[in-house]
């Protein structure tokens, strides 16, 4: 693990249920952990019971595969990949597939170099593909492909060789499309194709793949032309009419003319496969012994009868982990490759200290820089393991290190722990190996320092106290589904309370918290994230005590749809100071330049002044007078200060700053955050003495006032919308089209997917109405469609939330009742005075 | 506050004023001024009886005179004459208006008080009280038979307990009702057992407990044991006693089991819906969950209605209570991410108040937090938020007015006791304790030092990992000391540090050195990472925080000005102090040189 030019760092990625976890068994199984036999059936690294029984992966589970590669397997290694003797490592992390756990994801990405894209022959290129492609570019993680589950081509659609070719060609052509839009220049060309290698075919259940190298080998020396230009011939439109023995661009028409990759590859296998199949031993063996295979298998195989016999001899034809692990030696990068590359999009700091060029240069000999991506909960209840990568320097067993949390800022004490590692593991799967110290590359779990990091931290040596951290994850999905838990018995409370600390630290998404009410929330991105986490909760983190929880509960948000109608005023608890304000709804766009980061408080004022009058038309000198954002001091509100040469309002602002601090954070109507106001403050009489204006005076008068603008200037509510992408066959769309528009969805993208009759569908469905949508669209369609729900947007209710019989109003009404607030909206009269 | 002293020649008793005497109890109450020789007298009426106020006085005035003469004649000296009886009111009350109001009564020398109306009876600390309670009318056979019947009907088969609250204007007449639901334990078949509520004394006597200093431990033990507390118990002989409030509750030891049992006990309240006591009682009962605390139940509690001769199942405002209980589960999670805490002082006469604040002072500082103690009067929103770089108030109040509903607050509000679990890193189990001796009782381990190997604790607001200040001060990790709390305690701290050294012993002075030591080395850098901590980059993460980090305007002293802001102002005239000039007259709103609203 020192030689990092023999290390791989990987992630296998692809939508649900397209193979990923079954496919790595094969690597398991090729470095000696599982049985050749088990692989494709052990699922190693669904470690947890659920994702066992529910055949799905859940958890990111990373696992250390060591290879011995025979000199013969690398003689073609591409020379600019440098090695150093015959040893691999291969850190694999396996990932799931639903997007409800893309945070997974996007943890497996971070500590990774490349990724094993899994797509499935049939399926094609699906939603969640995409979407772990876009991640993982933006991550700047080189991928290469593999067109899985063949075995469904030869034995379920029996599909000839032709259309096959198609069919995968089109697979590999959306890929390339997908990757094509979201590639970085800094990673080069990303575009994958098999007859450069980095596409392979493979039957994951049946434990074989084949890359063209392969065949390439088999026919060079038949053919008598050189490996590389046979691997050439081997895809595209390259026909071969054996009668002739000629080579043509175009296919002649003549009927024993076919397309070299049907008739050297596809036909073959096919044979073998209906030859096993069928019991046809006497036409397999020879066939067999044609391949040298038959001296591979054993005496026993050759008695094994149909599908255990085709698994068997193909298994041994076509090892699925020696093209795999060809395509990841050869195309992954090393982590001394990627991470010149990765580390300008890694590193917080300034990319010419030391910590960025030990990140550039993977300096095992450099100052300790590793990034823990999550915690791993261990056999030892609450207690977890810190998993991540080493970026740089050496982590050592009994290291005295530095923790920076995300809040760390260079200088300053907030966030930061020094604490000793207690010993360093190696992820083995299920089990962990104990290793003295981990040099830069390689992926890693750290014992003894879960009590300091909270999701992730990046780590330092205790002398290296200039050290920035790495930057944080960016995660592709939100958790916008929320639920209130209590205990049953309320003796458990404590139990609860402890259960959500480690809920929260397990899962790189989940958010617990206490709302105002003293609920306690958790909020997770979909149903079935939030499922997980709750069944954890329970059984794994409060020791089984019970728990009741709480219907879905969505979060609104309350929004202004025009100006405030009038200028409203409100004086203070002592009537001496009057505040003039008014609100506005922000430009278009502006809120989410917000959320984006694009527009923060931190920016320079007149870079931001320029943006601001460039994009949303402001006024430049008015974008100077930003008082604040909020909530939180970075939210998409915006209080500004508009009066002109009044006295005393510098000694002000720091109040009504806090106030719309507190009123973003608590909106007027139903107590939801605010988004997307702008609070202009026209005028304040003050009173000229120091004492009667101070934060007692100003701080509640501030807070009535903005409500009362709040109220002036057509309120309304932004609810979360969902974008759902659904596939489904065709005679499904009547049922999809019926069941969004009944849940108030809207269908924005309808598209046939090339040369199959499955079409995919884009959809708009509001977060409240998504529950249970999945089960009626199963029933709607005869369980055909299968959708994907991932937070989009905020979608203004037209309706007027003040009157309480419209939609809006309701929703309102039921919020209030929630969170034991007073039924109704109280009057502006409670916050607007009058001169 | 103002007080209003009656005429020393009575004019002949109108007819209101002898119903007044009758009403307000006002022959004993001379009684017991005249036995205990009291001479100036303060006479505390809440707002809503404020109409009575005048009568009171002069009746119990011409009752005291009329007893003064009499021994008077006999002994006419002018030291007698000298020694007459001073009557007057207290038109307001510093606090709640059920405590008795010591501060007020003693700036006007009294040395009694006739506290009328609701009262907490909450031990006052200097002065002798005398409790008049209103009567109020309530038919006691209608009442016990409803209660029996919603003994049957509702409560079921399991209840073997009900207790039965008297609203404090209705006591007086609890031990008909006691009788009267004897007589139907009996009619029956004894099953169910009936506790009632008694009527609490009528005369405190002060506990003298004014300073801190030794005597403070026997005071605190004083106080536990009397049966002052509200889940204090008391065994005497055969009963045992429990207190809820102002409610004083007996009953037989045989009985124990089943009152301590959730499932056989319930709970009426017979009187008004909006009474303090009962909001008290509902959240008492409501928040109960510990297994030791005797007001545990699983029934609603009940109320009796005394105008409509009805009970209804559900008291009113047992959600709004359950909801307030929940929301301090709120309240304790900010008070915990706080750096700075005020701790308001809310009575000046409740017994053991001064112990109490002292004792959160030490907690909140060796939990490496700031506190400031802050006396304004009865609290409301716009005066605390006059400090809005606090971030988190502790109320210490009598009981009935503890709890505040921080909803209009810009600062969380809490208890004692909530106080006690949020500095000291202890679950909270969902119950509300309102009087102080909860509050000693959870601290009572508190030795002044915090436990060093306290963890990181994760914020259920932030979602990040909190720090256990404490460990910073006391523990070898120097590095985690957290600089909020460090730059502003750190002058406060290093003196404490002094004044534990003198009285330490050796082992203890040395490791105090070693921590100053190490301190001292540090110094340096604390300057300077203080400078680094305006100009930080940090984004604040509320609006304490902003203020703390990032106030731009920093009052008029132009040394601390900050400079970015501010430019047009004050260039040249802040650098030189200002000769001391006339200042303005007038009140606020219409100064008499000066036109504010111009």
């Amino acid at each position: 693990m020192d030689k990092v030019h023999n290390i791989r760092n990987m992630s296998v990625i692809a939508h649900v249920d397209h193979g990923k976890s079954t496919l790595t068994d094969s690597l398991v199984a090729a470095a000696g952990i599982i049985a050749q036999e088990n692989a494709g059936d052990a699922r190693l690294t669904d470690t947890r019971q659920d994702e066992q029984d529910r055949c799905i992966t859940i958890k990111s589970t990373g696992i250390s595969l060591f290879y011995k590669v025979s000199d013969e397997d690398l003689a073609r290694i591409p020379k600019d990949v440098p090695r150093d003797g015959n040893d691999y490592l291969i850190n694999l992390i396996d990932s799931p597939g639903h997007v409800d756990f893309s945070s997974e994801v996007t943890a497996a990405l971070r500590i990774t170099d490349g990724a094993l894209v899994v797509v499935d022959c049939v399926e094609g290129v699906c939603v969640q593909t995409e979407t772990v492609l876009r991640q993982a570019l933006g991550e700047r993680i080189k991928p290469v492909m593999t067109v899985n589950k063949l075995d469904r081509c030869f034995l379920e659609l029996m599909l000839d060789g032709e259309e096959a070719y198609q069919n995968f060609c089109r697979v590999i052509e959306n890929a390339n499309i997908v990757m094509a839009t979201y590639t970085d220049e800094a990673l080069g060309d990303v575009c994958v194709s098999p007859e450069k290698g980095t596409v392979c075919f493979s039957a994951g259940l049946h434990n074989w793949a084949f890359t063209l190298t392969v065949f390439a080998k088999m026919y060079a020396a038949k053919f008598g032309i050189e490996q590389e230009r046979m691997m050439g011939k081997l895809w595209g439109d390259n026909f071969f009419d054996p009668k002739e023995k000629k080579w043509t661009n175009k296919h002649t028409g003549a009927k024993t003319c076919m397309r070299a990759f049907v008739q050297f590859c596809y036909e073959p296998i096919r044979r073998v496969i209906d030859a096993a199949m069928n019991d046809k031993k006497d036409v397999l063996f020879p066939m067999l012994e044609k391949l040298q295979v038959k001296d591979k298998l054993k005496p026993q195989d050759l008695d094994l009868m149909g599908k255990p016999l085709m698994k068997r001899v193909m298994q041994t034809w076509l090892p699925a982990d020696v093209a795999l692990l060809e395509m990841i030696i050869y195309y992954l990068p090393s982590p001394a490759t990627a991470q010149k590359y990765r580390a300008d999009t890694l590193y917080e700091g300034p990319l010419d200290d030391k910590y960025a060029e030990g990140i550039r240069t993977c300096d095992s000999k450099g100052p300790l820089m590793l990034y823990i991506s999550k915690m791993i909960p261990t056999a030892d209840k609450g207690r977890f393991l810190a998993f991540g990568r080493v970026f740089s320097g050496t982590v050592r067993t009994g290291q005295k290190v530095r923790i920076l949390g995300p809040h760390y800022v260079p200088g300053e004490k907030k966030d930061l722990y020094v604490k000793s590692i207690q010993r360093t593991v190696l992820c083995m799967g299920r089990r962990q190996d104990s290793i003295d110290d981990v040099p830069a590359g390689n992926t890693v779990a750290c014992v003894g320092l879960d009590q300091f990091i909270q999701k992730n931290a990046t780590i330092t040596d205790e002398a290296e106290v200039e050290a920035h951290t790495i930057k944080a994850m960016k995660f592709s999905v939100s958790p916008v589904v929320r639920v209130a838990v209590e205990c049953k018995n309320s003796q458990d409370l404590p139990k609860l309370v402890e259960g959500l600390k480690r809920l929260s630290k397990s899962d790189p998404m989940v958010q617990c918290s206490i709302e105002e009410s003293g609920e306690h929330i958790v909020a997770g991105a979909g149903e079935l994230h939030l499922e997980i986490c709750l069944k954890d909760l329970q059984e794994d983190f409060m020791g089984g005590a019970e728990i009741r929880i709480s219907d879905p509960v969505v979060s609104f948000r309350e929004t202004v749809l025009g100006t405030s109608d009038h200028m409203v005023m409100s004086k203070s608890p002592n009537k001496h100071n009057r505040l003039y304000f008014q609100a506005t709804p922000l430009e278009d766009g502006l809120s989410e330049a917000i959320d984006n980061g694009d527009v923060t408080p931190r920016d320079e004022v007149k870079a931001r002044g320029r943006l601001l009058a460039e994009k949303f038309n402001w006024d430049k000198d008015l974008s100077k007078k930003i008082w604040c954002f909020g909530p939180d001091t970075t939210g998409p509100n915006l209080i500004v200060d508009m009066c002109k040469g009044v006295q005393y309002v510098n000694e002000i602002k720091d109040s009504c700053v806090a106030a719309f601090q507190w009123a973003t954070k608590e909106g007027v109507m139903a107590e939801e955050n605010m988004r997307g106001i702008k609070f202009e403050i026209h005028d304040v009489v003050l009173h000229a003495d120091a004492i009667h204006r101070g934060g007692g005076q100003i701080i509640p008068t501030c807070r009535r006032v903005l409500y009362a603008a709040c109220l002036t200037a057509q309120p309304r509510l932004y609810e979360p919308v969902y974008l759902v992408e659904i596939q489904a066959p065709e005679q499904a769309l009547g049922g999809i089209y019926s069941t969004v528009t009944q849940k108030r969805g809207m269908v924005v993208e309808e598209t046939q997917r090339p040369g199959t009759p499955i079409y995919n569908i884009k959809a708009y469905l509001p977060v409240m109405e998504s529950f249970g949508f999945t089960g009626t669209l199963r029933a709607a369609t005869g369980g055909q469609a299968f959708p994907q729900c991932v937070f989009d947007h905020w979608d203004m209710l037209g309706s007027d939330p003040l009157d309480p019989t419209t939609q809006a109003g309701k929703i309102i009404g039921d919020i209030r009742k929630r969170k034991g607030l007073k039924d109704t909206i109280p009057p502006l009269g409670d916050y607007e005075d009058r001169l | 506050m103002s007080s209003s002293a009656t005429t020393s020649s009575p004019p002949p008793p109108s007819s209101h004023e002898s119903v007044v005497r009758d009403q307000y109890d006002i022959v004993r109450v001379a009684e017991w001024i005249h036995v205990n020789a009291f001479h100036r007298i303060a006479i505390q009426v809440p707002d809503e009886l404020l109409k009575d106020a005048a009568s009171i006085c002069r009746a119990l005035k011409r009752e005291l005179d009329a007893r003064t003469t009499t021994e008077d004649d006999k002994d006419s000296t002018d030291e007698g004459k000298k020694k007459r009886r001073e009557v007057f009111v207290l038109a307001d009350t510093t606090f709640g208006s059920c405590c008795v109001d010591e501060v007020a009564a003693l700036h006007h020398n009294a040395d009694c008080v006739v506290h009328v109306g609701f009262s907490c009876c909450s031990k006052t600390s200097r002065l002798n009280a005398r409790m008049v309670f209103e009567e109020k009318s309530l038919e006691v056979d209608a009442c016990a038979e409803k209660i029996r019947e919603h003994a049957k009907s509702v409560l079921g088969e399991s209840v073997n307990v009900v207790v039965v609250l008297m609203e404090q204007n209705r006591s007086w007449c609890s031990e008909r009702m006691e009788k009267a639901l004897a007589v139907g334990e009996s009619e029956d078949g004894g099953k169910v057992r009936y506790v009632v509520s008694s009527m609490p004394p009528n005369v405190i006597e002060p506990t003298g407990e004014a300073r801190i200093g030794k005597e403070d431990e026997e005071t605190v033990r004083l106080t536990s044991t009397s049966e002052c507390g509200t889940n204090g118990e008391n065994d005497d002989g055969n009963k045992i006693h429990v207190t809820l409030g102002a409610a004083r509750l007996k009953y037989e030891r045989e009985m124990d089991k089943d009152f301590k049992d959730p499932n056989t006990k319930a709970f009426v309240w017979v009187g008004d819906a909006n009474s303090p006591a009962l909001t008290h009682a509902l959240l008492m009962i409501s928040s109960a969950t510990s297994d030791a605390s005797p007001f545990r139940t699983n029934y609603d509690v009940a109320r009796y209605c005394p105008e409509k001769g009805e009970i209804e199942a559900k008291a009113i405002g047992t959600e709004a209570c359950r909801r307030n209980v929940k929301k301090r589960n709120h309240s304790i999670e900010r008070a915990k991410d706080s750096n700075i805490v005020g701790i308001v002082v809310g009575t000046l006469g409740v017994s053991g108040y001064l112990s109490v604040v002292s004792k959160l002072r030490e907690m909140i500082e060796s939990s490496g937090r700031t506190c400031y103690t802050v006396a304004c009067g009865k609290p409301n929103p716009n005066k605390l938020a006059n400090f809005p770089e606090i971030e988190t108030f502790v109320l210490v109040a009598c009981e009935l007015c503890a709890l505040v509903d921080g909803k209009d607050y810009l600062q969380a509000v809490i208890t004692p006791y909530e106080a006690a679990l949020a500095f000291g890193n202890k679950p909270w189990i969902g119950e509300i304790k309102l009087d102080f001796d909860s509050f000693e009782e959870e601290t009572k381990d508190f030795d002044g030092v915090h436990d060093v190997r306290a963890e990181p604790t994760m914020s259920f607001l932030t979602g990040t990992l909190r720090k256990d200040t404490s460990s910073a001060l006391t523990g070898d990790d120097a590095d985690d000391y957290d600089l909020h709390g460090a730059n502003l305690s750190s002058t406060l701290m290093d003196e404490e540090d002094d004044e534990k050294e003198e009285g330490a012993t050796n082992d203890a002075k040395a490791v105090d050195a070693l921590k100053l030591a190490e301190r001292a080395s540090q110094a340096l850098t604390f300057r300077h990472e203080n400078l680094h901590l305006n100009k930080t980059t940090s984004t604040p993460r509320s609006g304490a925080e902003y203020l703390l980090t990032k106030r731009t305007f920093v009052g008029l002293d132009p040394k601390k000005k900050v400079k970015n802001d501010n430019d047009d102002e004050e260039e040249g005239g802040g650098e030189h102090p200002l000769q001391a000039a006339e200042g303005r007259r007038g009140r606020a709103a219409a100064y008499d040189s000066v036109d504010i609203n111009k």
